[in-house]
């Protein structure tokens, strides 16, 4: 159950001055989080069946065989916490490009009974994209930073990887003004951006350096932001079927949507989807790569940087909202605003 | 405000405090990148003796009858866990480290029981906490509990030991009577600490993500309600309850600020700006004092519980984690 969405203060509850929709979504879920447990039941099971599809064994770019060891152990993860609760989450995987591609999908929710999809090689999401949304499953894109996958609009696809704008931005704010030139933000954007990351192996807070860690120890390589993106997926699903009790995607889709909904992926910020096109908003990180002692070491900032929200608190605005706001300049647009029926 | 030691002694001194014993006869000051244990005293603060760790010292606490201090160590570098991952006991008479206790890698927070004879640990990296026997120095048993745990607690009758989870977002609940883990629930994203109630019927949670502050009912496991704190932004950590139960402190580390909750009203009262990253939050035994490890300004700020402020900041070793005072 959502237990953020019954936050109060002096009386108040979160989101207060959002939407009238958003209040009374609020106002159900603490109504249904204290009928739930209130008597003190403890959290009830949930059997979340989560597929990836995997481009195949010497077929996988990199980057893609990133994701699928990131939503490998995520998953991994994922079980450990159900368990807890009597539950599990099972990972289950299919093979192919192009068609191919699809007719895993169509074997992983027909054979397997998935109801969440996810992608590990970037080429094949938009694709698996369409296909999750005429099926009504939950489709994760932890690979694709095309921005016109946003502007498609596809009620049942959210967005873990950042847009090709999002670094573009990062580097916009966080690089030093010689290194803004449009070469160099050319540059970073081609080359998957080596000084602006999604993640980095090296980073500490937060529970970074232990979920560095728990990569490290099981595939014996570093973190990057692809398998950030692959594991952050797998947590996100099933912490949203964890709070909300279900498995169904329609429901699913409906909680990832909660304006109160939020997520923590390690990185020091309440992760939220933004409601106009399901991107996660997240920060990025500046790598700063310096000299000590003849090493090379590297360093990240996080942009935007986590302490605009503290100094500039909304005056007018629910704390949330400030803080999806300052992240919101980080994403810009991506031209899409969807309108989601209703 | 915030004073130096010299001046915070001369403040105290002056303004007659009329039973400075009563505030905790010491203070302990767990320094992680220091590798030190900062003692201070009390009634003058005064720091008294600075203990050498062999190892990056985090959870700190007192034996109930207050004649040793029980320290976790982890090594140095943290991406590495070795067989110096441990908890010591050290003398408070001695200043020396007097045993080892062995209680999994990767200790982070834990709690003593009343009696003095169990101590349970969060095994960070490990996904589990350990049970171990103080008398015999033996561990009895590892428990599963959810990833990345941080904060432990013990009930006041000694029956229920509470452990929080980052990533999960849980608590477990372990009987100390069977040592098993009775229950798990989910409370606010990424919980760091947890404390109990004087009376045992309320345990408050800490969320760092969440950025706020569970209110438990402890038999239940209910949450009754999620106080939110600082904005949202304040990433609080630390939590402590005043002696009398009336007073919930927590310590914000992002904020530099602690928070006051009216535990009757489940309400935020008051907001004390103190060093910077406070995450060690105490309280003194009379209630009338409260403590915070200043992580990012080397100090432990002096809070008087009455009037909301900051009296003092002692200056410690580098980077201090926990704190403790004697009961």
């Amino acid at each position: 159950m959502p237990v953020t969405l019954c936050t109060e203060v002096d009386g108040h509850m979160y989101g207060n001055r959002r939407t009238m929709i958003s209040r009374l979504l609020i106002v159900a879920s603490c109504a249904a989080f204290f009928a739930a447990f209130g008597a003190g039941a403890q959290t009830p099971a949930v059997h979340l069946r989560i597929g990836l599809i995997t481009a195949g064994t010497g077929v996988d770019l990199p980057a893609a065989a990133a994701v699928a060891r990131g939503v490998r152990l995520g998953a991994a993860e994922a079980n450990q916490t159900a368990a807890l609760f009597g539950g599990n989450v099972d990972l289950f995987e299919a093979s192919g490009t192009g068609a191919a591609a699809i007719a895993a999908a169509k074997n992983l929710l027909s054979g397997s009974k998935v109801q969440v999809l996810v992608a590990a090689s970037a080429p094949d999401v938009d694709a698996i994209s369409r296909f999750a949304e005429s099926r009504r499953v939950i489709f994760l894109n932890a690979a694709s930073r095309a921005e016109s996958l946003r502007s498609a609009c596809r009620r049942f696809t959210f967005h873990i990887e950042g847009t090709d704008g999002m670094y573009l931005n990062a580097a916009r704010i966080g690089l030093p003004a010689r290194a803004t030139s449009a070469s160099i933000i050319a540059r970073a954007s081609l080359q998957r951006a080596d000084s602006v990351v999604l993640w980095g192996p090296t980073l500490e807070r937060f529970g970074a350096s232990q979920i560095n860690a728990r990569y490290r120890d099981k595939y014996h390589r570093e973190m990057d932001g692809s398998a950030w993106a692959g594991w952050a997926a797998v947590k996100i699903a099933a912490d949203a079927a964890l709070r909300a009790q279900t498995t169904s995607p329609a429901r699913l889709l409906a909680y990832l949507e909660l304006p109160s909904t939020e997520f923590d992926g390690h990185k020091g910020w309440p992760l939220t989807f933004r409601a106009a096109d399901h991107q996660l908003r997240q920060p990025l990180y500046i790598v700063v790569t310096t000299n000590a002692g003849g090493r090379r070491v590297q360093s990240y900032r996080d942009v935007p940087e986590l302490r605009g929200v503290r100094d500039e608190p909304s005056s007018d605005d629910s704390e949330t909202m400030a803080s999806d706001r300052v992240l919101d300049t980080l994403i810009g647009t991506t031209g899409a605003v969807c309108h989601w029926r209703k | 405000m915030r004073l130096t030691t010299s001046l915070a002694a001369g403040f105290l001194l002056a303004a007659g405090s009329s039973t400075p014993a009563q505030h905790g006869a010491l203070i302990a000051v767990s320094n992680e990148a220091g590798h030190s244990v900062t003692l201070i005293d009390a009634a003058t603060l005064k720091v008294t003796r600075t203990i050498p760790m062999p190892q990056r010292p985090r959870g700190i606490a007192f034996s109930p009858d207050g004649k040793r201090i029980f320290v976790a160590l982890s090594d140095p570098e943290k991406r590495i866990q070795t067989s110096g991952d441990g908890i010591v006991s050290v003398d408070v008479s001695s200043g020396r480290i007097s045993a080892v206790f062995p209680v999994g890698s990767d200790p982070e927070r834990f709690a003593i029981t009343p009696d003095g004879k169990r101590l349970y640990a969060a095994n960070e990296d490990g996904s589990s906490a350990s049970a171990t026997d103080i008398p015999s120095r033996k561990m009895l048993k590892s428990l599963i509990v959810g990833i990345e745990p941080e904060g432990v607690a013990v009930s006041p009758d000694g029956r229920w030991v509470w452990v929080t989870a980052e990533t999960s977002n849980s608590v477990s609940v372990i009987d100390t009577k069977a040592n098993k883990v009775v229950a798990n629930f989910l409370v606010d994203v990424r919980p760091r600490s947890v404390a109990f109630s004087p009376d045992g019927k309320r345990a408050y949670v800490t969320a760092e993500i969440g950025g706020s502050l569970s209110v438990v009912d402890a038999r239940t496991h209910a949450v009754l309600r999620v106080i939110a704190l600082e904005h949202r932004h304040g990433k609080p950590v630390g939590v402590v309850v005043s002696p009398d139960g009336h007073w919930v402190y927590v310590a914000n580390g992002n904020a530099g600020a602690v928070s006051v909750i009216d535990a009757a009203q489940n309400a935020v009262v008051g907001r004390i700006p103190v060093g910077r990253r406070p995450w060690g939050i105490a309280v003194s035994p009379d209630g009338q004092r409260v403590y915070t490890a200043d992580g990012l300004s080397d100090t432990m700020s002096v809070i008087d519980a009455r009037t909301r402020k900051v009296i003092g900041a002692v200056k410690v070793g580098h980077q201090p984690w926990g704190v403790a005072v004697s009961p």
